[in-house]
C-alpha cells in the first residue's frame, strides 16, 4: 500500500468519527484525569517511599499521605474504567453507520451487482470486515491523543526536578515512535492480504458446502480437502505474518522502555553513591526523585506502548477499509430521478436496446420491440444470448444502450423504487427467504388476506404442494429451499409472483422445472392472472409461443437478431 | 467446561511447542518483577549507603547494576520469544482443526445435513475455531505462568519477612481463585448472548444478499434491513456487556494493586523481619507487590471471555463428532442385475411417502427412463441408490449383494450420478471437470467440451476459465451441460441422470442425448420431457411413489 493511499485511507477513517465526536471527547476526557491521577499518586508514593526509608518516620505519622495515595489509585482506576466504557461507544456508532452505508450502496447498485460476488464474501465485508475497523476508534485514535499529552505532562514535571532523567526519556521517545512507523509502514499491507485469504477460505468453504453432494457423488473429498486446506493453510501464514510484525513493534517499545529504566536506575544509584554529580541544578538527589522517577518511567512509556500495540489495529483498519472504501466511492450510474405514479397499464418500446454490465461491457445484440398494454412479448434464444440480461434490464438492474421506453418515459430516468413497484418477477432460481411458507407469501406484503392468498396457490398449483406439508403453510423453509423440492419451491415463488398483482409481469423461464402437466396448469393459471397485464416472459419452448403476441429471437453475440 | 476437554487434547498433542511457549511465558514473569524489584531495592539502598560516607565504598553496585540491565534486556526477548512460539503453535493447531472440521462435514449424507445452515456452518468453522485460541494463548498458559510466578514472590519475600510474604501470597491467590470464577460468571450470559448475535447477523446478511432480487422486487427490503439492524443492535448490546465488564476488571486490578501495595507498606513500614526500621528492604517489598500484579491481569481478563470459548467449543463439538448415519461396507462392486424390492421411502417429517412398495429390475447395458410429474418420487429413487438417503424399508440389491454392503470408493468409482442442479465449482473450467476424472487430459477435457456444445467458453481463456461466484457466470442451461460433460468424462458404467436436459434448447437436446446414450453403460434417465425417449430400452412411468 503506498503512501498517498494509506494517508487517504487515515483521512477517510478519522472522518468517519465525527458523529460519535463527543463520546471521544468524553473518553480523552478520562484519559487526561487518569494521567493526572498517576502522576499525583506516582509522586505520594516517592514522597512516602522516603519519608519512610531515609527519615524513618513511623508509619502512624504518615496516615494522610497513605490516605491520599489510597484516594489518587481510586480515582485513577476509575478514570481508566470510563475511559474504556465511552470509547467502546465511539466504535459502535462508526461500525453501524458504516454498515448501513455499504447496505445503502449495495442497494442502488442493485442486485443484478451484488451477484457479482458470493453471499457469504458480502458477509465477510459487512460483518467481519467492519468489525475490524473498532479498534482504531476504540483504542487507536484516543490513544493518539493521550501518547502525546501523557509522556509531554511527565516531561514537565521531570524537568525542573532532574535533568538528566528528562534527557533520557525524551532522547528515546523519538526512536521509539521511529521504529513504529518503520514496522507499521507494512503492517498494513499484511492485513490486507489477511483478509484476501480470510475472504479467500470463507468462499472456498462456503463453495464447498454448496457443491457437497457433488463432491460425494464424485468421491473427491480428498481432492476438495486438500485445497480447503491450502486455504487454510494460506489464512494461518497471513495471520502470522501480521501478528509477527505487531509482536516486532511492541518489542521495540518495551526494549526502550526497559533500557531506559536501567539507565535511570543506574544513574540514581551512582549518583547516591556519589560517582555521579549532575543533572540536579545543585539541588542534589533525594531517594524522592529517584522513585519519583522509576515511578513515572514506565508511564511514560506505557502510553507509546499502547499506541503501538494499537498500531496493530490502525493497520488492521486500513486493511479493511481499502476495500469498504473501495467500494463506497465506486462510481454509480446515475438513478433515474423521475417520479413514476403507479399505473394500471404499462406500454414497453425497445429500440436497440443493448444490455451492459455494470462494468460496462455488452452482453446483447440489440433488441427492438413494442408492446401495448396487456400485449405478451416472448424472448427466446439459445441459452448464452442474454435472454435474461434483457430481463435485468427492464427490471432496472441493469444499465443499457439504446432505449426503452415505459409508456413513453424513459427507463433509466426513472425513481428504481417507484419502477420496483410496477412489475412482478419470477426468476430460473428463484430465492426463498429463510422462514415459513407463509413468510414467502407475504413477502413485502404483510396485508394479504388468507383468501387471496389460497387463490395465489390455487393458480400456481401450489395448494395441493401445501396439503401434503405437514405444517401446511406454516412450513419451514431452509436455506436452499431445502424444505420444499425444485418444482415445489418454484410454484411457491411462482404463487409469491401472481401475488404482488403488478400490471406487468416479468418471467424468466417460470415453468422450467414443471413436468408437462403441472407446467399446462401453471400456464392456465397465469393466462387468467395475466389478461390484463403486459407480459414478457422469457422462455426456450416453442408450445407456449402461440398463445404469445410477439417473439423476439435473440442470438448470441456474433449473430444478428431477428424480430 | 468437560467441551473444552476435545480440544485440550487437541492442544496437548503438540505439548513440546506448548511447553516452550510457558517457559517463556514464566521467564518473561519473573524478569519483568524481577526489573523493577531489583531497581527499586538498588535506588533505595544506594541511597541508604550514600548518605553515610564510610559506608559508600562498600557498596557493590556491580551485581544490581548488572541484573538490571539483564532482567530487562531478558524481559523484552522473552516477551517476543513467547508470543511468537505460542501464536504460531496455536494457530497450527486451528489450521488443523479447520481440516477437521470439514472432513467431518464431508461424509454427511443429505439427511444428517438438512438441519444445517452454511452461513451457520462458515461461522462455526471461521469465527468459533479462531475463538479456540484462547484456551492456550489466555487460559492455560497465563494461568500456568501465574501461579509459577506467584509462588516465586511469595517464596523470594518469606526469605525476609514470613508475615508479609503470607498476607501477599493470600491476596494473590484470593484474586487468582476468585476474580477468574467472578468474571468468569459474569461474562457467561453476555458472551453466549455474543455468539448467538454474531451468528444471527451473518444469518441475516446472508439472507439478504442472496435473495437481494426478490426482497427488492417484492418490496421487502425495508423490513430485511430492519430485521439486520435489529440482530446488529443485539450484537452491540452483547458487546457492550462485555466492555462493561472489560472496564470493570480493569478498574478493580488496578484499585486492588494500588490498595495492596498501600497495605504492604504501611504494615511493614516499621518493621521488616527483625529489621527495625526496615530501610531499603521496604521498597523492595513495595516494587515487588506492584510488579507481581502484572501475573494476575492477563488471567482475570481470559476468564471473562471464558464463556464464549465454551459456547464456541460447543457448537463445534457436535460437527466433529458426528458419524453419518449412512454407514458402507467393504464388499466390491460386481456387475449384475440392479435389483429393488418393496422399498419404502418418507422424508423425515413428510406425510406422504415419497415411495410405497417400488419394484425395479436393472439389467447391465440396459437403459431405462422414468417419467412423470414433479415429487412422483423419481429424483428419490435415484438418491437412494446413489446412497443420499436410506429405504425405510425393503432391499436394493447389485448382483444379489446388498448394496449398502458396498465400499463407498468401488460405489463412487462405477456410479455416475448427474444431479438435477448441478453444482458449478468456484475454480477453473478444468477443475470443474476434473472433478469427474482427476487424470484426464487437456485434450480429453477439450473433446467432451465440445460434444456437449460448450466451445464457445474456451474461447477466451480456454480451460483455465474461471467459473462459479466471482467468475464468468453460466446460464441455467450451460451450468446443466457442465454436469453432462462430467458424465462423459466418468469412468462409471452406471449413469443415473435427472432431468439433464432441463433448460437445453430442442437442437442441444437432441445433440447431448446422442452423446450420453451412444454406448455401452447402464443408464436410468429421469425426466418429464418427450425427448429421447424413443432411444430407451423401456419406459417407465412413475406415480405418488410407485410405478404404474
Amino acid at each position: 500500500m503506498d503512501k498517498v493511499q494509506q494517508r487517504r485511507l487515515s483521512l477517510w477513517l478519522k472522518g468517519a468519527v465525527k458523529p460519535a465526536k463527543s463520546w471521544l471527547i468524553l473518553t480523552l476526557l478520562c484519559g487526561t484525569v487518569a494521567g493526572l491521577a498517576t502522576l499525583g499518586q506516582a509522586w505520594v508514593l516517592a514522597n512516602l517511599l522516603h519519608q519512610l526509608i531515609i527519615e524513618s518516620t513511623p508509619a502512624n505519622k504518615l496516615t494522610d499521605a497513605f490516605l491520599m495515595l489510597a484516594g489518587l489509585i481510586l480515582l485513577r482506576a476509575a478514570a481508566n474504567g470510563a475511559k474504556e466504557r465511552f470509547g467502546f461507544h465511539v466504535g459502535a456508532m462508526v461500525r453501524q453507520q458504516t454498515r448501513q452505508a455499504i447496505l445503502d450502496k449495495l442497494d442502488r447498485l442493485g442486485s443484478a451487482f451484488t451477484q457479482t460476488r458470493s453471499a457469504g464474501s458480502w458477509s465477510t465485508t459487512l460483518l467481519d470486515q467492519v468489525e475490524q475497523l473498532n479498534d482504531f476508534y476504540c483504542k487507536y485514535l484516543p490513544q493518539m491523543v493521550l501518547a502525546a499529552l501523557i509522556p509531554t505532562m511527565i516531561l514537565v514535571l521531570l524537568f525542573p526536578i532532574n535533568w538528566i532523567a528528562g534527557i533520557i526519556l525524551l532522547a528515546t521517545a523519538p526512536l521509539t515512535v521511529l521504529f513504529m512507523a518503520i514496522i507499521g509502514m507494512g503492517a498494513a499491507d499484511a492485513n490486507k492480504r489477511n483478509f484476501k485469504a480470510l475472504g479467500r477460505l470463507s468462499t472456498v468453504f462456503l463453495d464447498h458446502l454448496k457443491g457437497l453432494s457433488t463432491i460425494r457423488q464424485f468421491a473427491a473429498a480428498d481432492r476438495e480437502l486438500n485445497q480447503l486446506n491450502e486455504a487454510s493453510e494460506d489464512f494461518r501464514h497471513r495471520t502470522m505474518e501480521v501478528l509477527r510484525m505487531a509482536f516486532l513493534s511492541s518489542a521495540v517499545l518495551e526494549f526502550f522502555a526497559a533500557i531506559s529504566i536501567a539507565l535511570i536506575a543506574v544513574y540514581f544509584g551512582f549518583s547516591y553513591l556519589g560517582h555521579l554529580n549532575f543533572g540536579h541544578y545543585g539541588l542534589g538527589i533525594s531517594l524522592f526523585t529517584g522513585f519519583l522517577v522509576l515511578l513515572l518511567a514506565p508511564e511514560f512509556y506505557q502510553p507509546l506502548r499502547d499506541l503501538g500495540s494499537y498500531y496493530h489495529a490502525k493497520a488492521q483498519a486500513l486493511g479493511a477499509a481499502e476495500s469498504i472504501i473501495e467500494f463506497l466511492e465506486r462510481p454509480e450510474q446515475e438513478l433515474g430521478q423521475t417520479p413514476f405514479a403507479d399505473a394500471s397499464q404499462i406500454a414497453i418500446e425497445a429500440n436497440n436496446l443493448v444490455a451492459m454490465s455494470i462494468e460496462g461491457t455488452e452482453l446483447t445484440n440489440p433488441v427492438s420491440f413494442h408492446l401495448e398494454h396487456g400485449q405478451k412479448l416472448a424472448l427466446i434464444g439459445q441459452s448464452g444470448a442474454g435472454k435474461t440480461s434483457i430481463l435485468q434490464v427492464l427490471m432496472g438492474l441493469l444499465p443499457y444502450t439504446g432505449s426503452v421506453k415505459v409508456n413513453g418515459q424513459e427507463l433509466r430516468e426513472l425513481l428504481r423504487s417507484d419502477w420496483l413497484r410496477q412489475y412482478s418477477w419470477l426468476g430460473q432460481n428463484p430465492a426463498l427467504i429463510y422462514g415459513s411458507v407463509e413468510d414467502n407469501l407475504k413477502l413485502g406484503q404483510k396485508q394479504l388476506v388468507q383468501e387471496e392468498i389460497a387463490q395465489a396457490c390455487q393458480q400456481a398449483h401450489f395448494d395441493e404442494v401445501v396439503s401434503q406439508l405437514p405444517q401446511g403453510i406454516n412450513h419451514p423453509i431452509h436455506e436452499n429451499n431445502g424444505g420444499l423440492s425444485v418444482g415445489q419451491a418454484q410454484r411457491l415463488a411462482l404463487a409469491r409472483a401472481l401475488l404482488k398483482n403488478a400490471p406487468l409481469l416479468l418471467l424468466d423461464e417460470p415453468t422450467a422445472s414443471l413436468d408437462a402437466q403441472s407446467e399446462a396448469y401453471v400456464m392456465d393459471g397465469l393466462k387468467t392472472h395475466w389478461q390484463d397485464k403486459t407480459v414478457i416472459m422469457v422462455t426456450h419452448r416453442q408450445d407456449s409461443l402461440d398463445t404469445m403476441d410477439h417473439c423476439v429471437q435473440l442470438t448470441p453475440r456474433e449473430g444478428k437478431t431477428n424480430v | 467446561m468437560s467441551d473444552l476437554w476435545p480440544f485440550i487434547r487437541l492442544f496437548a498433542r503438540h505439548k513440546w511447542p506448548m511447553l516452550f511457549g510457558v517457559l517463556l511465558a514464566i521467564i518473561t514473569l519473573i524478569a519483568s518483577i524481577g526489573l523493577l524489584t531489583l531497581s527499586g531495592w538498588f535506588l533505595a539502598a544506594s541511597a541508604s549507603a550514600g548518605l553515610v560516607i564510610a559506608t559508600r565504598g562498600q557498596f557493590n553496585y556491580l551485581y544490581p547494576s548488572a541484573g538490571v540491565r539483564g532482567f530487562s534486556l531478558l524481559r523484552t526477548v522473552a516477551r517476543w520469544a513467547e508470543r511468537v512460539v505460542s501464536h504460531d503453535a496455536t494457530f497450527r493447531i486451528l489450521t488443523l482443526l479447520r481440516g477437521r472440521f470439514f472432513e467431518a462435514l464431508l461424509p454427511l449424507p443429505a439427511k444428517d445435513r438438512q438441519s444445517l445452515r452454511s452461513g451457520d456452518l462458515l461461522n462455526r468453522m471461521v469465527s468459533d475455531v479462531d475463538t479456540l485460541d484462547h484456551i492456550y494463548l489466555r487460559l492455560i498458559s497465563p494461568l500456568i505462568a501465574a501461579v509459577v510466578a506467584i509462588a516465586g514472590c511469595v517464596l523470594f519475600l518469606s526469605w525476609f519477612d514470613i508475615e508479609l510474604a503470607l498476607v501477599l501470597g493470600a491476596v494473590l491467590v484470593g484474586l487468582l481463585l476468585t476474580l477468574p470464577m467472578l468474571f468468569y460468571k459474569l461474562g457467561k450470559r453476555p458472551g453466549e448472548k455474543l455468539g448467538d448475535a454474531t451468528q444471527s447477523l451473518r444469518q441475516d446478511l446472508n439472507d439478504t444478499l442472496s435473495a437481494h432480487t426478490e426482497l427488492s422486487v417484492y418490496g421487502a427490503m425495508d423490513e430485511q434491513r430492519h430485521k439486520v439492524a435489529e440482530s446488529e443492535q443485539q450484537l452491540l448490546d452483547a458487546q457492550k456487556r462485555l466492555n462493561g465488564l472489560t472496564a470493570l476488571s480493569q478498574f478493580l486490578l488496578q484499585l486492588l494493586n494500588g490498595w495492596t501495595l498501600v497495605l504492604m507498606l504501611y504494615l511493614g513500614a516499621d518493621q521488616i523481619g527483625a529489621l527495625a526500621p526496615p530501610g531499603p528492604l521496604l521498597a523492595l517489598v513495595g516494587f515487588l507487590t506492584l510488579a507481581s500484579f502484572e501475573a494476575i491481569i492477563p488471567v482475570a481478563g481470559a476468564f471473562q471471555h471464558l464463556s464464549h470459548t465454551l459456547s464456541a467449543a460447543r457448537r463445534l463439538n457436535p460437527i466433529l463428532n458426528h458419524a453419518p448415519t449412512q454407514t458402507f461396507g467393504d464388499q466390491p462392486w460386481t456387475e449384475g442385475v440392479l435389483r429393488m424390492e418393496a422399498l419404502n421411502f418418507s422424508y423425515p417429517g413428510a406425510i406422504n411417502p415419497a415411495l410405497s412398495d417400488c419394484q425395479l429390475e436393472l439389467h447391465p447395458g440396459e437403459k431405462i427412463a422414468i417419467v412423470g410429474k414433479t415429487g412422483c418420487g423419481k429424483s428419490t429413487l435415484l438418491q437412494l441408490i446413489s446412497r443420499e438417503w436410506q429405504p425405510n424399508s425393503g432391499r436394493i440389491t447389485l448382483a444379489d449383494t446388498p448394496l449398502n454392503t458396498i465400499s463407498e470408493a468401488s460405489l463412487r468409482a462405477n456410479l455416475c450420478v448427474i444431479e438435477q442442479k448441478v453444482h458449478i465449482f468456484n475454480a477453473t473450467l478444468a477443475d470443474n471437470l476434473r472433478i469427474a476424472a482427476t487424470g484426464a487430459s487437456e485434450a480429453e477435457l477439450v473433446t467432451v467440451l465440445s460434444r456437449v456444445g460448450l466451445d464457445h467458453l474456451l474461447e477466451t481463456k480456454g480451460l483455465s476459465l474461471w467459473l462459479g461466484d466471482g467468475g464468468r457466470p453460466l446460464s441455467g442451461g450451460e451450468a446443466r451441460r457442465i454436469g453432462l460433460a462430467r458424465a462423459l468424462l466418468h469412468p462409471g458404467k452406471w449413469l443415473l441422470m435427472d432431468e439433464p436436459t432441463e433448460g437445453l434448447d430442442n437442437d442441444t437436446e437432441q445433440k447431448v442425448l446422442d452423446e450420453l446414450l451412444d454406448s455401452d453403460r447402464s443408464v436410468i434417465y429421469v425426466t418429464h420431457k418427450q425427448a429421447g425417449l424413443e432411444r430407451m430400452d423401456r419406459v417407465l412411468t412413475m406415480h405418488q411413489g410407485q410405478f404404474g
